[in-house]
């Protein structure tokens, strides 16, 4: 029995013995599944978070952006990163050209920018017309490019190949929830500025040429003069030679800020036609953001008649508007209009209704309930808004 | 000597050297007034016009430097960069397009050339891309 009882705690003791080493012999491989592999262990083999860090010194960087726009971008940073030939991602890292909106590079010739005071041209010619960009070997390959607003929120830099690929296939959408800096909406007479409104929202790439509408990155304050004769200008002449051609333009716009300042000084637009090597198309202009009658003041965009300034007899009393005969029940549209309109309107949140921009009837509306909107005339109605009948807000704004 | 410009909303001819527009419809409608003449151009608007001449009235564009000085009684010269005046008074009709657009331009006809014309006649035609083209004839009163 004592033998018997012997054997039994022998066999129990030979089990555990097994147990134990099976545990210390599967232990070491299931501690290393566990942990991460380090990059090293796997070749090109990186995780999503790795790629995205900046890499350190030493390490390689990302084969070159074919896109050109580099120029001038010396003193851009240029971060190294760690290869990733072999990922079957793409990669992004950290090259500002591969990003949405890169940072604008810090362009030389324009801190030695030297533009005389405006005397009566709406554009001069920069650098004998020249563009600054390097003109070799340039691809007509279409590229657009919208770098980030400084720390101003100011516009800072739009550069692009534009061909017939980039041009507009439909009209152009609303735009007027974009709120360049310096924004106001400042009304003269129509002898003193063509169509009334003192500033425009102004593409720096226009809608014609890249189909951008409302793009924050694309848009500055600029005066109706600086819009229709100082940018269109050239812009008339880039779109009808693509039309005519075919051909690629590089494109390239920068606007003019001075320091602390909300609306920009002016801008300069470079263009240069790929295909025929500029024969076409070649020029570096400096277009003025000016209004001319009329004083602005940059820091902020206030401005006001220019002392002196001969208004024309009829118009020195203030613009009042139009007083409008209410609309008939009948002529009151009920639903979204076929054809949406944009514009500023003030809203009842109250009543829900929609009233234009010069309602006198919204004038004695209360804080509480009053709303200032600028945007499309449907939204609203989508949002369950009627037009008061009095001052007829589905009809633009003259 | 039968003149021809091409002139923007502004007047404007040339911006930086180089020709404002161009439009493959309008050098169709200006070989189709050169008729059987000659049409004298310079090296640079020769570059353009050639291959549609060549194809549509062939012999008749002649490419010269001095076009002032070899274009003869009843020849066309159309200009681009050249400054008009010197042609205008040696040209005893006159043709203008007009683009019906505002582009750059730091080149421009001064109205004030016309006074010694009396306007025949004129109309538009779609061009190639551009939505409108009006053209213009004039002859020295």
């Amino acid at each position: 029995m004592k033998r018997k009882r012997t054997l039994i705690i022998i066999i129990c003791l030979l089990i555990l013995g097994l147990a134990l080493a099976a545990f210390l012999y599967l232990r070491g491989p299931l501690r290393q599944e566990t942990e991460l592999p380090s990059p090293a262990s796997v070749p090109g083999g990186q995780t999503d978070a790795e790629v995205t860090q900046p890499a350190h010194e030493g390490e390689a960087k990302p084969p070159e952006d074919p896109a050109p726009g580099k120029e001038g971008g010396g003193d851009a940073p240029q971060p190294a990163a760690p290869q990733a030939q072999e990922s079957e991602k793409p990669y992004l890292g950290n090259d500002p050209l591969l990003q949405e909106h890169p940072k604008a590079p810090e362009l030389s010739w324009i801190k030695d920018l030297e533009v005389p005071e405006w005397s009566g041209e709406a554009y001069i010619l920069i650098n004998e017309g020249q563009p600054f960009f390097e003109t070799e070997n340039m691809s007509p390959e279409p590229w657009e490019l919208y770098y980030d607003l400084d720390e101003m929120g100011r516009c800072t830099l739009a550069d692009a190949v534009a061909g017939p690929e980039t041009m507009p296939k439909e009209k152009r959408g609303n735009i007027s929830s974009v709120k360049p800096t310096g924004w106001q909406s400042s009304q003269y007479p129509q002898e003193l500025v063509d169509g009334r409104s003192l500033y425009n929202r102004c593409h720096l790439i226009a809608f014609g040429l890249c189909g951008e509408t409302a793009n924050k990155y694309n848009l500055v304050t600029g005066t109706r003069y600086f819009n229709t004769r100082g940018i269109n200008a050239f812009e008339n002449m880039v779109i009808d030679y693509i039309r005519e051609t075919g051909n690629h333009v590089r494109y390239r716009v920068t606007p003019v800020w001075k320091e602390g300042e909300l609306i920009c000084r002016g801008q300069v637009t470079e263009a240069w036609s790929i295909e025929d090597e500029g024969d076409g198309i070649c020029f570096c202009v400096y277009s003025y953001n000016v209004q001319p009658g009329i004083y602005i003041d940059y820091m902020t965009g206030d401005n006001h008649l220019l002392e002196g300034e001969n208004v024309p007899a009829q118009t020195e009393e203030p613009v009042r508007p139009e007083v409008k005969e209410p609309a008939s029940p009948e002529e009151t549209p009920r639903g979204l209009l076929e054809e949406d309109i944009s514009g500023d309107f003030i809203l009842n949140t109250k009543s829900k209704k929609i009233h234009s921009a010069d309602c006198k009837s919204a004038q004695g509306m209360s804080e509480k309930n009053r709303r200032e909107y600028s945007g499309s005339y449907n939204e609203l109605i989508e949002q369950g808004y009627e037009p008061d009948p009095g001052c007829r807000p589905w009809e633009p704004a003259e | 000597m039968k003149l021809i410009l091409c002139l923007d909303d502004n007047g404007g001819m040339a911006f930086n050297h180089r020709r404002q527009t161009r439009d493959a419809l309008q050098r169709r409608h200006l070989l189709g007034l050169v008729g059987d003449s000659l049409l004298w151009v310079s090296p640079y608007t020769g570059r353009l016009m050639l291959s549609d001449a060549e194809k549509l009235r062939p012999g008749c564009c002649r490419v010269s430097g001095d076009i002032l000085s070899e274009a003869g009684p009843g020849d066309w010269v159309w200009i681009e960069l050249e400054d008009p005046e010197p042609y205008i008074e040696k040209a005893d009709s006159l043709v203008i397009y007009r683009w019906n657009r505002l582009y750059a331009s730091d080149l421009r006809f001064d109205g004030g050339l016309l006074e010694n014309f009396a306007f025949i006649r004129g109309g538009s035609f779609a061009g190639s891309s551009h939505e409108m083209i009006s053209f213009e004839v004039y002859e020295k009163i």
